[in-house]
Order: structure tokens, then C-alpha cells, then sequence
């Protein structure tokens, strides 16, 4: 049966894999679900897809996200800190192992300070 | 495509891809289940009439139930206006809100290879884990495919 998260393992296929597992998928399923796995295919296509005219709706609505973004971000690169009561909860010990083992380096009683982080290395329009 | 499945990808543009999370399904799935635990809330009371309005003036939609994602990633993207109004502790909300709106930023974003730097993953890290961890204090059965798929898997792809 094809459900629509089905698509989620195909992010670990080439692309050439997820096409053929979409293939695959619709010899075993109705016209119904051929049509939703076609159009699922072509959106997932678009959406990957580097030329802009093939995906004008995609780009008016993250036109629109990024505004809406930018009015909750009047200051978007505030310090990130997590409440000092959370500090010794065992989720938050295994993720401070895990991101400091990867090289990087967090402060005893929050995260990451503003200073430590700018999105003026990120192309982002008009921000 | 529609209905050509004959013309090469290639004269399509459609050949180049690159492989990310799963940012469409995860960040819709989340979304969902996270406005229906706020608005599920009776103490404090969950503004529902306030929420509908914010959902037409924002993403024209009629029902929280049939949001497309991008309409998701649109009311939310808006918090401070479209949800912090229906929400009465807002500052527990917007701790969860505000990293999650960077996070959805980030997922969607074009990164190329100069751009990703070691300040953004480590941005992206710590926002993905405070949105994961904080929504579960709060949220405690909300640990779904969905969160797992964003708070595990996504901090491989960025």
C-alpha cells in the first residue's frame, strides 16, 4: 500500500533510485495512488529542480515564508540558551557529548551567543 | 511532468538534484501535530476562534485540516502574529516557536559550500535539538516519526 511518507526512505536513494522505487511502487497499486505517487514524483522534481521557471508557485510562497520570517526576526540572531533547569536532564548531557565530539564548543549555562553566530554569511534576500 | 514521462530529465532541467532531509513530509507532519497539542491545551485555553482568523488573513486557507505544507510552513514562519495571540503563556511558546521558524529557515534554505559554515551546522544543531527537547516537555507523546525524523535525521542533511 502506498502512503504518502513512503516517500521518506527515498531520501536515502540516488535519484535515479527514487524514480525507480517510484516505478516500482505504482505496478503494485491502483490508478488512484499511480496518479498520487506520479504527481508526488513531479513535485519532488520541481522542488529539487535549479531552473526557476519550472517552479513560479514554489517561489511566490517562500517569498511569502521568508517575509512572514523576517517580521517574527527583527533580531534573528539572538543568543540561543536553554533554561538552567534543563541543564543536567540526561537529553540535553547526550546532545552537549555528542555536538562537543564533533569538534564544536558550548558554554556551560547556555549554547551559543549571539557574537559566536551571524547569518551575514547567508544569502538571504533582501535580509 | 504530467503525463511526459519520455523526454529525458535532462531537457526538463530536472537533473541535478542534491539529497537533504526530508524537509516537505517532516516539516508538515510536525507542524500539524503541534498546533493540534496547542490548540488541544485546556489550561491555558487555546484560542480557536483568534487561530481560524489568523488562518485566513495569512495562508487564505478554511481548515487547519486541509493545510498544504507550504501553508504550514507559512502560518508558522508568522508565530509571533498568527499564533503567540492565541496562546496565553506566550513565552513558553515562543521558546519553542522561535527555533523552530530558524529551523524551518535553515532546511529550506540553498546552501552552497562557501555558505555552510561551521556557524551555521552548529546553529542548526542546537536549534534542531531545542525544538525536539522543548516541544517534549511540553508535548511529551508527541514523539512521532515526524519529530524523530527532524530531530535525528534532519541534523545529517545541513
Amino acid at each position: 500500500m502506498f502512503e504518502e511518507d513512503s516517500f521518506v526512505d527515498m531520501n536515502t536513494e540516488s535519484n535515479e533510485g527514487w524514480l525507480a522505487i517510484a516505478k516500482k511502487i505504482m505496478l503494485n497499486c491502483t490508478n488512484r495512488t499511480q496518479e498520487h505517487a506520479l504527481n508526488e514524483v513531479a513535485i519532488r522534481a520541481l522542488f529539487r529542480s535549479k531552473n526557476p521557471d519550472l517552479r513560479p508557485e514554489r517561489n511566490t510562497i517562500k517569498n511569502k515564508i521568508d517575509e512572514a520570517f523576517k517580521r517574527s526576526h527583527p533580531h534573528w540572531n539572538q543568543e540561543l540558551s536553554i533554561p538552567p533547569k534543563y541543564l543536567a536532564h540526561p537529553d540535553v548531557v547526550a546532545f552537549r557529548k555528542r555536538i562537543e565530539s564533533r569538534g564544536f564548543i558550548l558554554g556551560q549555562d547556555f549554547f551559543i551567543t549571539q557574537n559566536s553566530f551571524t547569518f551575514k554569511t547567508v544569502p538571504i534576500n533582501n535580509f | 511532468m504530467n503525463d511526459d514521462l519520455t523526454t529525458p530529465l535532462s531537457d526538463l532541467g530536472l537533473d541535478e538534484y542534491r539529497k537533504a532531509g526530508d524537509a516537505l513530509h517532516g516539516a508538515k507532519g510536525l507542524l500539524y501535530n503541534l498546533f493540534k497539542s496547542f490548540s488541544n491545551e485546556k489550561t491555558p485555553r487555546f484560542d480557536e476562534a483568534t487561530a481560524k482568523k489568523k488562518l485566513e488573513e495569512s495562508t487564505n486557507g478554511t481548515s487547519f485540516e486541509s493545510l498544504k505544507g507550504r501553508q504550514w510552513r507559512l502560518f508558522f514562519a508568522d508565530f509571533m502574529n498568527n499564533l503567540i495571540p492565541c496562546i496565553k503563556d506566550t513565552e513558553e511558546a515562543k521558546s519553542i516557536l522561535y527555533p523552530w521558524s530558524e529551523v524551518q529557515f535553515l532546511i529550506y534554505h540553498d546552501f552552497t559550500s562557501e555558505t555552510k559554515t561551521q556557524n551555521v551546522i552548529l546553529r542548526f544543531y542546537v536549534q534542531t535539538f531545542l525544538v525536539g527537547f522543548l516541544i517534549l516537555q511540553r508535548f511529551p507523546k508527541l514523539m512521532n516519526l515526524y519529530l524523530h525524523n527532524i530531530w535525528i535525521h534532519w541534523t545529517n542533511n545541513v
